[in-house]
């Protein structure tokens, strides 16, 4: 029931984030997204996926799109161009029943990853119970032996793909600006 | 549900508030009478008398700051962004002190004990920029907002070598659970293999809270005082608290990430070690304060990605390689 309530939470605050008119509400609204979303990993006892969702998702990737949003002057989107947003939320919707929802059903039948791992795993862990761990191992282990011993090539596969997008990141910035965009920004906004 | 299930599931969290609360009361006691000790260290070391006035040797000066702190009026620019100008250091103040349950002040679990304990303090504190960015853009100021940019970019660079720090630590005791890296100190602190590592971890330790010599956020000379220029009042006192529970909340993990915490004594012995070696370093902040001198920003990034995160990684994958040759 919990879990319902809690994912309806983050249909609506995705919502708030696509259709704010003051884009740092938008982000903010992002990161209360993030935030719900690791609730719900920590209500289906995925303890370790939960925390590392708030260190990358909200900790890094949040702060990093407010700190752009920020020193972009684009707080308030002109009144003229708000129906766009109000597009971008139908759209948003369209897509969402489109593509996601079979995708999801496609993937639960074919991987069923979710199935497969034991997460039984009780967040009841007040006091040690080391014959617990030692029997049925904790989050992080079963987790660990599911990608490193199961799946070994596909997460180094993830990982060169990641790579290189990095190298490619910084290729594309490096090459074409010798002089740093954003301090000109900082001086055109505070001069 | 039957009577003795509800008699003691009441009494678990009857015991579990009662816990909370004394956690919290001791830990604003500390961080009032820290600032106190700050002050008279300060003054020691620049040969003045410090407050002497309230109480005995003026030891109710903390309390009758926080009264006036309390009784000022809160004033709110017309500018500003009201909702997030209120809501901004309640962020940093609930996230500092909901920290405080994770730490292992005896060997049993007195709050909890997660199994991710590390990892939660590690969320906590990546959070807790989002206090100092949300108030400083929410104030509308020039100053508060420069203050804000620069601390939380400070911020993030320095989270990524606490990261590294605490990833090799993790993988040598095996295990993320706070109690686990205690137990693993009980035939050595880590202090001693792991020297180049403590080093660091006071230098990013001390960026990450905004103290001196890394008080760029709030120096006086160049930018006012940083992001909570604008905040008067107990909002003000939130983010002040905040900033003194996160010192003491680093000193504690230092200790038990290095110095073993409380580990070789049981139960109540423990508490008291455990709590004088994390006042010492507490202490050493003050030191280091009243001691150097700020830098300036380009060098403190410099420094930060250009010296210490390589040489963390160089350090990382030397425990990773002594781990593997450990392995046969």
């Amino acid at each position: 029931m919990l879990d319902l309530f809690i994912s309806f939470l983050i249909f609506f605050s995705s919502i708030l984030t696509i259709s704010a008119a003051n884009s740092i509400y938008g982000a903010l609204q992002l990161i209360v997204t993030y935030c719900l979303v690791s609730i719900l990993l920590l209500i289906y006892d995925i303890e370790f996926f939960a925390i590392t969702y708030i260190i990358v998702c909200a900790g890094g990737m949040g702060v990093l799109f407010l700190f752009v949003v920020m020193t972009l002057s684009i707080i308030q989107i002109p009144k003229k161009t708000q129906h766009y947003s109000r597009w971008g939320f139908v759209q948003g919707i369209g897509k969402f029943l489109l593509f996601i929802v079979p995708m999801s059903i496609f993937l639960q039948f074919q991987f069923r990853i979710f199935n497969e791992l034991d997460l039984t795993y009780l967040m009841s862990s007040r006091l040690h119970n080391y014959t617990y761990h030692e029997v049925y191992g904790t989050n992080i282990t079963e987790i660990g032996t599911f990608l490193y011993l199961k799946y070994p090539i596909i997460v180094i596969l993830g990982g060169i793909i990641l790579f290189f997008a990095l190298i490619a990141a910084v290729f594309l910035t490096v090459e074409h600006s010798k002089t740093p965009v954003w301090n000109a920004w900082l001086y055109k906004k505070f001069n | 549900m039957t009577f003795s299930l509800f008699l003691s599931y009441f009494f678990f969290v009857l015991q579990l508030l009662l816990n909370s609360l004394i956690i919290l009361v001791g830990i604003l006691l500390t961080v009032a009478f820290y600032t106190l000790a700050e002050r008279k260290v300060m003054a020691g070391v620049q040969r003045r008398k410090g407050p002497n006035v309230i109480g005995f040797w003026g030891v109710l000066q903390p309390l009758v700051d926080g009264l006036k702190l309390v009784l000022k009026e809160n004033i709110i620019p017309v500018k500003a962004d009201k909702m997030l100008f209120i809501m901004a250091p309640m962020i940093s103040f609930v996230l500092a002190f909901s920290a405080w349950a994770l730490i292992p002040f005896q060997n049993i679990g007195i709050l909890s004990d997660l199994n991710i304990g590390l990892l939660f303090l590690f969320a906590l504190s990546s959070l807790g920029v989002y206090g100092i960015i949300l108030g400083g853009w929410a104030s509308n100021s020039k100053y508060a907002f420069l203050g804000a940019l620069r601390s939380t970019a400070q911020m993030i660079s320095y989270e990524i070598i606490l990261g590294v720090i605490f990833l090799s630590i993790c993988i040598l005791v095996g295990s993320i659970n706070l109690y686990d890296i205690l137990a693993a100190q009980h035939q050595i602190w880590f202090c001693i293999p792991l020297w180049p590592f403590l080093i660091v971890f006071v230098i990013a330790m001390l960026a990450e809270t905004n103290r001196a010599p890394f008080d760029l956020p709030e120096a006086e000379a160049e930018i006012v005082a940083g992001y909570n220029v604008e905040y008067s009042g107990i909002a003000f006192a939130l983010f002040f608290l905040a900033e003194y529970s996160n010192m003491l909340l680093f000193s504690a993990l230092f200790s038990i990430l290095f110095l073993g915490g409380g580990a070789p004594f049981l139960n109540y012995t423990g508490i008291i070690v455990f709590i004088v070696k994390s006042l010492i370093i507490a202490a050493s902040f003050i030191v280091i304060r009243a001691g150097l001198p700020r830098l300036r920003y380009d060098q403190l990034m410099i420094k930060s990605w250009t010296i210490l995160l390589p040489a963390v990684f160089l350090f990382f994958l030397f425990i990773v390689f002594f781990m593997w040759i450990k392995l046969f």
